[in-house]
């Protein structure tokens, strides 16, 4: 077996919540050996808790959460309490053992436990270390707090949106992907320059200037010829039609965009050649841009015939750009991305059972890969094997801890868990609820999802 | 010269437009060599695309472009034909890296397929950046943006109710380009430990697939699909955007934290009031709750009160900024974070800084290179030709 791709390297991973703990998971998808640290006083809330399998939360809650799995999958997990003296001392000792240090806190946090990075430069001294927060580690606000929303407010949010509408954020937490995936892009990047000098360093992530790296074009345009952007909803500067239509089905909406005048021919053929096709005003792209609104009613009469894949493959097949809008039902059973094996199906403890979850990072390596995913760590569930292995204290030193509250499994912390209003949900409108979900996903994984009771209740039922 | 994270790698580029440019751009800020290998005559295709200055269109000019090919060099390369193949060959004999973004029937099409390349190069990393991946269903079948941002999810729970929406700008294009980026990295860790190149095969719908958040473990765990009004029922009320008196806030209380929302308001015996006490009322009369008690509040306060006010409470409240605000912001500003670039044909202009700071070694901004800016460095001085040989190319349309 060839070596993995990310083997031999070690993380301390002080990160908690979302943006730091989906930057993190890059490494372990590859290989890497993460150890996750929480404490009893403080575990990984609130996605330790959120997404119970099937809307149990169990006995243990804190272990059961899918969001927290869907986060931590294949990393290790500890607790160390680091407002105990004790606990500082044996993080210190994994620094010692690590190559990278990650943490999410707000910047005076590592320096309150007294673990900023010059105290973790003195013990290793070609320790890595990043630190990811919303307004980065310098600067008169970098001591706000800050949330998804507050990163994608600089400036996505404003060109986010319909012209005759506010603003809106994006509903996939994207501010804080792009915090954490800028925080593992820059560890690999200062990992290939310790490995041919030998030095580590201090790494500085802001969220919010992230995002405006994302969105560079539209400050050029500013820069350059002070327009500042708006609104266009899913419209395009040039291209038309350029736009997100309804289907037959009234859930199901399929988007084109039509980028020249071969294309365009190629979508009024597929559409049957309707004599609006042939009319003046859209025989140009400049004269499709102008009339888009006229235009997007008359696909849309076209589109509202067919289901959202069928307009998709038809127009593809013509050679138009086209792609069906899929929510995470579709995403989760779209045939491509069954086929790439983008959600591989990670067998979790027995209360939760097999589950797909997505891949971290995506990129299909041609030598190598990051091994098989183990399922994310219960609360402490890696105590024993690493302060015993790694660390090779003893069985009685690690009781007399436990025994002290510095480890432990038990998290202290309570704050109201309990089931996904499921009812209230559907209420709403916020959600489409599907019954059988699992014998859905069970069909198109090609083995059994869920959890083994979930079986047995079944056999009961027949 | 200063050392950069990067010095010493050498990149061919066979990028055009976003997805490519954007890989490649940040290894070039962080001092990778990055040779880009443009078509003669038209160039990458982002050099067509605006903004341009002063609105006018010239491959010189496009702010998109220079964005994103900062700190490379240009060469001039007919890839269709047999000399501008073999001339390729050459330079990839030398290199590190090669990234491209073609459809993935091109590559080979042109003989220029991973194991070909191998053959000259065993060290070396090819990164392929595509729409759908080097193989599937969909693997041949065209994509932009919106298509992307459709297929992959985010459009589903973007939105309003009746509307799915793409975020703006080129958000799935920027992520594979970060993502690719992230991965010619573990490739070349990899390459560092065992000396083995390998081919990394990426695909754009998977990485914006893998920005769902928590909605693709919902359906495994729940059986539950978002729709967009998600934001403002899933986790608790209030939680999203509102209007205040001079823009837009981000209202997030936090978890347990109605003590706070009612301090905000001026009024902390509110906690006591059913709809603050309940969550699931919260939930149900979401409106109502609006219009007794944020809505007021909203309307006699501007952006950076409401936000400093609540930020003070250690609620995690923000703002709607545009993008003229940006530059004008005193942190953005106190951290440096913008840089200006020199260009010949541009003068002096603004350019958003780095994504992160890596304190020990520097990143750099330096302009982006006019089309062919470099061909004589590298084919004359690299490759050995003379200045007539490159007449002579120059002539049969190669560079």
């Amino acid at each position: 077996m060839p070596r993995l791709l990310m083997e031999g390297v070690r993380v301390l991973d002080l990160t908690m919540a979302y943006a730091g703990p989906i930057g993190t998971r890059v490494w372990a998808d590859m290989g890497a050996e993460v150890i996750k640290v929480e404490s009893e006083q403080r575990i990984d809330m609130p996605t330790r808790v959120l997404m119970f399998p099937d809307n149990e939360p169990g006995e243990d809650p804190w272990n059961r959460g899918g969001y927290f799995h869907r986060l931590n999958v294949n990393k290790y997990g500890i607790t160390l309490n680091l407002n105990n003296p004790r606990g500082v001392e044996i993080l210190k000792k994994l620094v010692k053992i690590s190559d990278v240090v990650a943490e999410n806190f707000s910047p005076r946090t590592m320096q309150n436990f007294g673990l900023d990075y010059e105290v973790l430069k003195g013990i290793k001294p070609d320790i890595i270390m990043v630190s990811m927060s919303g307004f980065g580690n310098t600067g008169p606000e970098r001591d706000y707090v800050a949330y998804v929303p507050v990163m994608e407010a600089a400036g996505l949010t404003s060109i986010t949106g319909f012209p005759d509408m506010m603003p809106m954020a994006t509903g996939t937490g994207y501010g804080d992907w792009l915090l954490g995936m800028s925080g593992a892009a820059a560890v690999l990047a200062a990992l290939y320059y310790r490995r041919r000098t030998g030095k580590g360093q201090h790494i500085d992530v802001s969220g919010r200037e992230a995002v405006i790296t994302h969105i560079g074009e539209a400050v050029m345009d500013y820069t350059m010829n002070s327009r500042v952007w708006g609104r266009i909803g899913n419209r395009h500067p040039s291209m038309a039609p350029h736009g997100c239509y309804h289907c037959k089905d009234k859930e199901e909406q399929v988007t084109i965009a039509v980028s020249n005048d071969d294309e365009w021919k190629a979508l009024c053929k597929a559409m049957g050649d309707p004599p609006w096709t042939r009319e003046e005003r859209f025989s140009t792209a400049l004269g499709r841009w102008q009339n888009q609104d006229e235009l997007d009613g008359l696909i849309e009469e076209w589109t509202s015939k067919h289901h959202h894949y069928e307009a998709m493959h038809i127009l593809q097949q013509a050679g138009v750009p086209a792609g069906a809008v899929l929510n995470s039902k579709g995403v989760l059973l779209d045939p491509h991305l069954l086929e790439r094996r983008f959600f591989p199906v990670i067998e979790h403890h027995p209360d939760v059972g097999k589950r797909p979850q997505p891949m971290q990072m995506p990129a299909k390596f041609s030598e190598s890969w990051g091994g098989p995913l183990k399922p994310a760590p219960r609360v402490g569930e890696h105590n024993e094997f690493i302060l015993g292995q790694l660390l090779g204290m003893s069985k009685k030193e690690i009781a007399s801890l436990e025994k002290d509250k510095v480890i432990g499994t038990s998290p202290s912390v309570r704050i109201a868990w309990g089931k996904m209003p499921l009812d209230l949900l559907a209420e709403t409108g916020a959600f489409i609820v599907d019954r059988n979900y699992l014998e859905e996903l069970s069909s198109a994984y090609g083995e059994r999802i869920g959890r083994a009771v979930e079986e047995e209740k079944h056999q009961e039922g027949s | 010269m200063e050392e950069q994270a990067l010095s010493g790698l050498k990149v061919l580029d066979l990028t055009h437009f976003i997805a490519g440019p954007y890989c490649t751009k940040l290894m070039a800020d962080l001092g990778a060599e990055v040779i880009k290998v443009e078509r003669p005559g038209q160039g990458d295709g982002a050099r067509a695309l605006g903004p341009f200055l002063g609105d006018e269109p010239h491959p010189e000019k496009s702010g998109f472009f220079l964005y994103l090919n900062t700190n490379k060099k240009s060469i001039t390369l007919n890839l269709k034909s047999q000399t501008g193949v073999r001339l390729l060959k050459e330079l990839a004999r030398d290199a590190d890296v090669v990234v491209e973004n073609f459809e993935p029937r091109v590559m080979p099409s042109l003989g220029l397929s991973y194991e070909e390349l191998k053959r000259i190069n065993p060290r070396l990393v090819m990164t392929s950046i595509s729409n759908f991946g080097q193989t599937g269903p969909y693997r041949d079948y065209k994509a932009t943006d919106l298509t992307l941002m459709a297929l992959g999810g985010p459009m589903a729970i973007t939105g309003d109710e009746d509307r799915p929406l793409k975020p703006g700008g080129s958000q799935a294009e920027y992520m594979a380009g970060l993502l690719g980026f992230s991965a010619t990295m573990i490739a070349l860790l990899w390459l560092e430990e065992t000396g083995l190149g390998q081919h990394v095969d990426l695909s754009i719908m998977e990485c914006v697939s893998g920005n769902l958040e928590g909605a693709t473990t919902e359906y495994p765990y729940l059986g539950i699909s978002r729709r967009r009004l998600m934001q403002r029922f899933t986790y608790g009320h209030p939680m999203g955007l509102y209007p205040c008196k001079d823009g837009y806030v981000i209202i997030i209380p936090g978890l347990g934290k109605m003590e706070s929302m009612a301090m905000l308001l001026g009024d902390p015996s509110l906690v006591e009031h059913e709809l603050f006490k309940s969550s699931r009322l919260r939930q149900q009369r979401a409106k109502e709750f609006d219009e007794l008690f944020l809505l007021p509040y909203l309307r006699e306060h501007t952006r950076r009160e409401v936000f400093e006010q609540a930020q003070e409470l250690r609620m995690p409240f923000g703002y709607v900024m545009g993008i003229d605000e940006l530059l004008e912001d005193a942190h953005l500003q106190a951290r440096g974070f913008f840089v200006k670039v020199e260009h010949p044909m541009m003068g002096e202009v603004t350019y958003p800084g780095p994504p992160f700071r890596m304190e020990e070694t520097p990143w750099k901004a330096a302009r982006a290179p006019l089309m062919g800016e470099d061909n004589e460095e590298i084919y004359c001085q690299r490759l050995g030709y003379t200045k007539e040989d490159l007449v002579k190319l120059r002539e049969r349309g190669i560079i």
